[in-house]
């Protein structure tokens, strides 16, 4: 039973919420903030992330694409960016030049092209990070990603890898998490692929790296125990108002 | 992928771990177990075969080479040798010509005479039933069989309904085709087919013709083990909407090596149920199958392996670890190894990649989790984020609450060509759509929200066609009681006072009469750079969800009359003792004293988690308070 509220301040997103948490832990970490397009060109969302034209690896992702312009090349055509890695390789082109190590996280709207239940949604937020530096190690990435989730879902979390594939890193891993007494999928992880380097101007001999990239409504649905993602697109503040 | 445990288990002398630990072995190491099913005395494991490692894990032998790298468990080779006896009537099997060798690098056929085609034995029939195929006559399931087995795709034609040659050509623009299952397809000039002296017998590597199909009257047969061009096989599978074993395995660049394993294998089957049977080999190899060996050293420093997990794994570890993949190390010296990668796995040439196998062949779980460098200055806080986060604290301090809304819409300007549902073509050209819709969703649940007043707002990604994709922002307002201002009014007035707590003016828009949108690219733009290491506060915390009712909520009003002594707090005892779990939301509305006796208004709001109340489930609940009430010393409800 609630009490009336008027006169009340509103209420932030629980994803809005998620992002501004996430931002603070990796802050502290060093880590900044980069933004990009959610209407990417085929080069961006794919090509240089290691994932060309004619792989089975583009079966991974269901993508939208947009109806075709007159005149344009096959690279430069627009689909919904399937995910937020596309601004590693646009951070990276960016800053190649200052031959410094960068720590950026990425969050942002995704989509997918898959039938939507209560678990998938054509719409999502998925946060991407990327370390770039001279020497980069999996327990980095494994040391960093524990730091965040025991920050995000409190100090007995546990952390595990698991070998997977994404094509944009090598090796690639799953990151499970343990809590509420079970192993949940939360992460696709991995070292910087040599040929995500070269496509952003990078030298692969002289940079290593680490990425990570998971769905932030799944995060916020796992720590709040809310059963259905499509609750957060209804604009509906029986929800809203609860966080 | 459907992997029988029994038959994983005939490549193993000794027994396998349980299905259940298999499954775990497996999954923690190599690729994800996604469910076991019992079937008879087997057990089905659903392999879940990533496109790294499909090109040599789509088989039963793929995942017992996974099997045997992880365990003590030796794993067996297949062994298949065709017997090339000779004859005194040699056979004379049709001559090959592959015209495009970089679209088919092998080509590996074999003329078997005298066969009989029939039921399949059991042995291999009930394998097949057991992951999921269909029986089909007994040369179908041998190549079916060794394709699970092996991971070969294998193809089988009626000798005597061919004409001629076999050409491995580019199909001509138009030409026509009738599968097995009677698909009729035209095909295009860069498709590949297998072809004989009259028109296509096959479209390479995805799908048999009528023309020469293996039936049970078929005495003699062409069998054929040929490696196809992934890309191509891709292309031409999406193109004609076949997908299927053979193609799945083609487009995963099954490796040119097993193509000859593969025809051995399936002939040896087919002669040892044929006892009469004759068979003659002939082949053709493309240009690009031979391959330089010397392509195919690898060297890398035990401190690079080290390096890239962050773990101290041995030198004897990382030795181990590559006899057990079956790799010969060439050279090992002060810590530097140069290894031969067998042809098949030439994945791992990259060096990250084999470090990768190295480490989680020795276990994931041993690696430490360690702390990045001190980052040397504090992070450059972004700039477009950080204002509209400011924009939404002030908002949010002014009572509006965030909504996010769907990007894709039945209209727009910007059209998909692909979408998932006709209401959802195009993206946003706006937020407003979005907004008024969220208006009108809270407004009919304004009393069970407790709110006079719905104040909401949006901050997203819109896409139009002047101006492509920028960010909008939308605020609206719906009065539910009748307020001082108008909507309008308000929005005008937060607007200001957003530009005025920013202290940048120029945030301009469209105002409606109840919504405000303005595209922020520009004013954000405008705005100063933020200074590094600003930080936004949230108090979410960890709370948890409460269920959203799917059932109508009822609203009632009580008015009740008490000494002027009794406090509002001792009212709402009462209401929600003799309410129950039914109150959802409870409001005093109004309060007045006259002639020493005070009224308290309360409006409760109603709603149960299983079902609609009806009036009288109400009315009993209303009457329980209005009893309580009028019980008490100098009580009244009006």
């Amino acid at each position: 039973m609630t009490d009336s509220i008027d006169g009340q301040p509103g209420h932030l997103h629980p994803l809005s919420s998620a992002i501004r948490e996430i931002d603070t832990i990796f802050t502290k970490l060093g880590f900044t903030i980069a933004l990009g397009p959610e209407l990417e060109t085929e080069f961006y969302n794919f090509d240089a992330l290691n994932i060309p034209a004619d792989h089975p690896a583009r079966d991974m992702q269901d993508t939208f694409w947009l109806k075709p312009a007159q005149g344009i090349k096959s690279k430069d055509r627009k689909v919904l960016r399937t995910h937020t890695s596309p601004v590693q390789i646009r951070y990276m082109e960016a800053h190649a030049s200052t031959g410094k190590p960068m720590r950026i996280i990425v969050p942002g709207k995704v989509f997918r092209n898959e039938a939507t239940d209560a678990t998938h949604e054509a719409q999502f937020h998925q946060i991407e990070g990327l370390y770039v530096d001279k020497k980069v190690s999996l327990a980095q990435l494994k040391g960093t990603l524990e730091t965040f989730f025991k920050e995000f879902f409190g100090q007995d979390v546990k952390l595990r890898f698991r070998p997977s594939f994404f094509p944009f890193v090598e090796p690639g891993v799953e990151v499970d998490i343990f809590f509420n007494n079970k192993w949940l999928e939360v992460m696709g992880a991995g070292l910087v692929h040599p040929n995500v380097f070269k496509a952003a101007g990078l030298d692969p001999v002289i940079w290593q790296g680490f990425a990570f990239g998971g769905g932030i409504d799944r995060l916020v649905m796992i720590k709040h125990g809310i059963p259905d993602v499509r609750l957060l697109y209804q604009g509906d503040l029986r929800l809203i108002n609860q966080f | 992928m459907k992997v029988s445990y029994n038959w994983l288990q005939t490549y193993f002398e000794k027994p396998l771990p349980s299905p259940e630990k298999l499954a775990e072995l497996l999954t923690l190491n190599v690729f994800e177990i996604e469910g076991i099913e019992k079937v008879d005395d087997d057990a089905v494991l659903d392999v879940k075969v990533l496109p790294d490692r499909a090109y040599y894990a789509l088989s039963h032998e793929g995942v017992a080479r996974e099997i045997s790298l992880l365990t003590d468990l030796e794993k067996q080779p297949i062994s298949a040798t065709m017997r090339f006896d000779k004859y005194d009537d040699p056979l004379d099997p049709p001559s090959i010509t592959v015209l495009e060798p970089e679209l088919c690098q092998k080509y590996v056929g074999v003329r078997i005479e005298n066969i009989s085609v029939g039921k399949s034995p059991e042995l291999i029939s009930k394998k097949l039933e057991t992951i999921g195929q269909r029986s089909i006559n007994s040369i179908v399931d041998i190549l079916n069989y060794v394709l699970f087995d092996m991971g070969q795709p294998l193809h089988a034609f009626d000798a005597d309904k061919m004409k001629g040659s076999i050409t491995v050509r580019k199909a001509k623009k138009g030409e026509k085709m009738t599968t097995l299952d009677g698909k009729d397809l035209t095909l295009e000039d860069w498709m590949l087919v297998v072809a004989d002296d009259e028109g296509p017998l096959a479209l390479a590597g995805i799908k048999g013709g009528n023309k020469a199909a293996v039936t049970e009257s078929t005495k003699n047969i062409i069998l054929e083990a040929a490696n196809f061009n992934p890309a191509l096989i891709r292309k031409t599978s999406n193109a004609v909407g076949i997908k299927n074993d053979s193609s799945k395995r083609f487009e995963n660049a099954v490796p040119a090596s097993f193509t000859g394993l593969g025809a051995h294998y399936a002939s040896a089957l087919i002669r040892d149920a044929n006892e009469q049977a004759r068979e003659s080999l002939f082949q053709e190899v493309g240009v690009d199958f031979h391959e330089n060996l010397d392509d195919y050293y690898v060297t890398f420093t035990v401190d690079y392996v080290q390096e890239i997990l962050g773990m101290p794994i041995s030198t004897s570890d990382i030795k181990r670890i590559i006899e057990k993949m079956g790799f010969t190390i060439h050279s090992e010296m002060k810590g530097t190894f140069r290894i031969y990668i067998n042809p098949p796995y030439k994945d791992l040439l990259l060096l990250p990649r084999l470090v990768g196998e190295i480490g989680r062949i020795y276990g994931y779980e041993k690696i430490p989790a360690t702390t990045l460098p001190k980052s040397t200055s504090k992070p450059k806080v972004n700039k477009i984020f950080y204002w509209t986060e400011k924009i939404k604290d002030i908002l949010i301090e002014h009572g509006f609450s965030e909504v996010m809304t769907y990007s894709l819409q039945s209209k727009g300007e910007v059209e998909l060509a692909n979408a998932l549902a006709s209401d959802k073509g195009y993206l946003r050209a706006n937020l407003e759509r979005g907004i008024k819709e969220s208006l009108e969703l809270n407004a009919r649940n304004a009393d069970l929200l407790g709110l006079e007043q719905i104040k909401i707002f949006e901050i997203g990604r819109v896409f139009t066609k002047e101006k492509g994709e920028y960010p909008s922002f939308a605020l609206g307002i719906k009065n539910i009681k009748k307020q001082k201002r108008k909507e309008s009014e308000e929005l005008q007035e937060t607007i200001r006072k957003i530009s005025e707590a920013l202290g940048v003016q120029g945030l301009e828009g469209k105002l409606t009469e109840n919504v405000f949108e303005a595209n922020l690219d520009e004013y954000l733009e405008s705005l100063p750079e933020p200074k590094p290491g600003e930080l936004f506060k949230t108090t979410v915390g960890h709370k948890k969800y409460e269920p959203i009712s799917s059932y109508p909520f009822a609203v009632r009003d009580i008015a009740v009359f008490v000494p002027e002594n009794i406090s509002e707090k001792e009212v709402e005892k009462i209401i929600i003792e003799k309410s129950g779990k039914l109150l959802v939301r409870k409001k005093l509305f109004d309060v007045f004293t006259k002639n020493q006796k005070t009224s308290y208004a309360f409006r409760l709001v109603f709603q149960s988690h299983e079902k609609t109340l009806t009036e009288d489930e109400i009315n009993t609940v209303m009457k329980k308070i209005t009893d309580e009430m009028n019980g008490g010393e100098g009580w009244q409800v009006r």
